[in-house]
């Protein structure tokens, strides 16, 4: 039989983890419900910035084309507990390991990479502000140096649902130009103007995109993550808390059994 | 044998009470002899026993050591005048007995054997002399983690079927193929089949010529249970005393002992101590282990294993043996279940010598180390069930999957468990097992899977 005090001291502290875990699912399921809000509205203006993109002169934009300078930028979750989440970008990381131009954005992927040798350029990580001014505008001014290179691809977990983060390669900028090439635009703005005025409100808000739905993709990861914790403790407890009333039984029938033995003896020896 | 007879005046289970004239009375532990004839097959029985009690009215209360069927009230009963003895010496080698010194391998008769009282006193303080070498096993699990000690007393702590009795098997096996040596085997209270496993496989390893089998099994009076191990010991102390030879002595199993005290201890009226054992249970304890005693004649290397009664260490019977020891071994159900042979508790076991200067740095250190990334792993094991090891620290998950892996790594085959398990039973030598875990820890097998590290010998088998 399990010590009693030993099996109280487990369920106290099977209980605190417990309390975590749930107060971890609450804040998760009021932060999951804002950034999916974020999301699907960002989901639906991308086609007309990926339009307007096209707005510009293609013979500016074709420089862009050119650029031999080409950045992956892989996003990884800030904070513990979606393992599967950062796991599931793995492949690409290796895929990618002797590229050099890396940036890693969230600190799980700067773990990785030194756990795996992997040398990056650049890390971001800014575990406090919503939107992340402090990724955004980083990378933005990496990109703007380079001419923003039109080859740059994204390695992020696309967020389906609730259940599901699908990892995939993106690229950054729109590819099917096709599609927008013909579009009719007219504007007064010379060439030049109205180039600078879209192509940095593009590149941050696809910036601020990505981010949002890493965002919102590691929130659903974490969620789900502490619903199943918050499962298994309640499993755990419930398991901890037979082991204890079957302790604490078998003490009182033994303490029992002594006294009423130790009785009959005695009363057998008044008889004789 | 004087002439002082008695009558039986009360026959309850297998305790005899028997009145003798008041002039006459008989010591404690006097044994005492009924000679009777047996209804059901007309022979001559003989049935002994032991003086426990003197009671009230000259009568004494006596523990029979064979069944009491046939006796009836008013039967003679002859004092012997002396204890209990048993034929001991070098003529009682590879034969079996029964606890009161019959033989009962079926063999012939012995007729120059000494006799030695049962029941002696323990060594004199000024005689006793320690040892701080290692008696190797062979078992990895054992060697490493809770080293034995020549000379010293060693306990098999486990359970209902944790494997107590296999690994003493294995022990003997193991000795009759790298030690040599006398060993004296005592089968306290356990099933029969065991001892006649024992006997047969004894015969076939040759070691049998060196040794000496005595049994008082589970179907056998308490009274027989709680003297075969005194017994035992008497075989044990004229190799040491007289021979002046090392004897490696098995008990198997010294909580039925403890159990058999208990019963008489109830048969005689005694108000039951705690857990309903015998008040009377430190004091029995203590005489038996304190002459299991290595002294400047010779050791005695004892192997006892103890049965915990509902897997509770607190039991009354299993801590008092506790602090008899010098070497502990316990035997855990949880590692039983999954399926990890012999089922050693690493963190639970223990030993007196596993100290840097007896068995050096190396073996210390490895042993602190495994001791501390189980220790960590069992710390872990809560987190791990709510969260998945996936969500452990880096460092952590490191040490989790190399405590698994040495987790694996304290299985090992056994010979006498070749039937069961299919596979060859494995000596590994102290040298190599220290080497094998000091590699586990440096992480030199990382990239192995744990599942390569159960039931294997040396380190050598998991690379192959």
């Amino acid at each position: 039989m399990a010590d009693l005090v030993l099996l109280k001291q487990r369920l106290v502290n099977i209980e605190s983890v417990n309390e975590i875990t749930e107060a971890m699912q609450i804040i998760n399921t009021i932060m999951i419900g804002r950034s999916q809000k974020l999301m699907n509205y960002r989901k639906k203006i991308q086609p007309y910035f990926d339009r307007l993109l096209f707005t510009i002169d293609q013979d500016i934009v074709s420089k862009h084309k050119t650029s031999k300078k080409e950045w992956i930028i892989i996003f990884f979750s800030e904070k513990g507990f979606v393992s599967s989440f950062n796991q599931q970008l793995m492949p690409y990381l290796i895929k990618h390991k002797h590229h050099q131009n890396l940036i890693i954005v969230g600190d799980k992927g700067r773990l990785f990479c030194e756990k795996l040798g992997i040398k990056y350029k650049y890390f971001f990580n800014a575990p406090k502000k919503i939107p992340h001014e402090s990724i955004i505008e980083p990378i933005y001014d990496i990109l703007k140096a380079d001419g923003f290179p039109w080859n740059t691809k994204i390695i992020i977990n696309k967020y389906s649902n609730m259940f599901k983060q699908q990892p995939g390669e993106i690229d950054f900028f729109p590819q099917f130009e096709n599609v927008y090439k013909t579009a009719n635009t007219n504007t007064d703005l010379d060439k030049i103007t109205l180039y600078e005025a879209i192509i940095s409100k593009f590149v941050r808000d696809r910036l601020y995109y990505f981010f949002i739905q890493n965002f919102t993709g590691e929130t659903a990861s974490k969620l789900l993550m502490m619903k199943n914790a918050v499962e298994n403790s309640e499993k755990l407890k419930e398991t901890l808390a037979k082991e204890i009333y079957k302790a604490r039984q078998t003490k009182i029938t033994q303490e029992l059994s002594e006294v009423i033995s130790s009785y009959k003896v005695l009363q057998s020896r008044e008889e004789k | 044998m004087t002439n002082n007879i008695g009558k039986i005046v009360q026959v309850i289970g297998p305790i005899i009470d028997v009145k003798f004239a008041p002039d006459q009375i008989p010591d404690i532990r006097n044994a005492l002899e009924i000679k009777f004839k047996d209804i059901q097959n007309n022979k001559t029985r003989k049935i002994i026993a032991e003086i426990a009690l003197q009671t009230e009215g000259s009568v004494v209360k006596a523990v029979a050591l064979q069944p009491t069927d046939g006796l009836s009230r008013g039967m003679d009963v002859i004092d012997t005048g002396k204890p209990l003895e048993i034929p001991v010496g070098r003529s009682c080698l590879g034969r079996m007995f029964n606890p009161w010194g019959e033989i009962i391998d079926g063999g012939e008769r012995i007729t120059d054997a000494e006799y030695y009282p049962v029941r002696r006193p323990a060594p004199k303080f000024e005689d006793l002399e320690y040892k701080e070498d290692i008696y190797e096993t062979g078992i990895k699990a054992i060697d490493l983690l809770s080293p034995y000690v020549k000379g010293g007393k060693t306990g098999l702590f486990g359970g209902a079927g944790v494997g107590k009795t296999v690994i003493i098997m294995e022990m003997i096996h193991n000795m009759a193929k790298h030690h040599g040596g006398i060993s004296i085997f005592a089968g306290v209270g356990e099933r029969t089949r065991e001892g006649n496993d024992l006997w047969l496989e004894m015969k076939e390893t040759g070691v049998i010529d060196k040794t000496i089998l005595l049994f008082g099994q589970m179907g056998d009076l308490p009274g027989s249970r709680l003297i075969v191990a005194q017994s035992a010991l008497t075989q044990a102390e004229y190799f040491r005393d007289v021979a002046k030879q090392d004897v490696l002595f098995f008990v198997d199993n010294i909580f039925r002992f403890v159990q058999a005290g208990s019963e008489i201890s109830t048969l005689l009226g005694r108000i039951p101590s705690a857990v309903g054992y015998q008040p009377t249970l430190d004091i029995e304890m203590g005489r038996l282990e304190e002459r299991i005693a290595s002294t400047k004649n010779g050791f005695i290397t004892s192997i006892q294993a103890v049965y915990v009664p509902a897997d509770d260490f607190t039991d009354p019977a299993a801590a008092i043996t506790f602090s008899h020891l010098d070497s502990v071994t316990v035997l855990s159900r949880k590692i039983v279940e999954m399926g990890i042979y012999p089922a050693v508790d690493p963190l639970a076991s223990s030993s007196r010598i596993l100290d840097p200067e007896i068995v050096g740095e190396d073996h210390y250190n490895t042993a602190q180390q495994v001791k501390q990334m189980l220790q960590r792993y069992n710390e872990l094991q809560d987190i791990i069930a709510i969260l998945g090891i996936s969500e452990l620290p880096e460092e952590d998950r490191i040490t989790v999957n190399r405590a698994r892996k040495i987790r694996n790594f304290l299985s090992q085959p056994f010979a006498v468990a070749e039937a069961f398990t299919g596979m060859e039973g494995k000596y590994v030598p102290l040298e190599d097992t220290i080497k094998g875990f000091q590699r586990i820890i440096a992480g030199e097998f990382d990239d192995i899977p744990e599942q390569n590290f159960l039931m294997k010998g040396s380190i050598e088998e998991v690379l192959k």
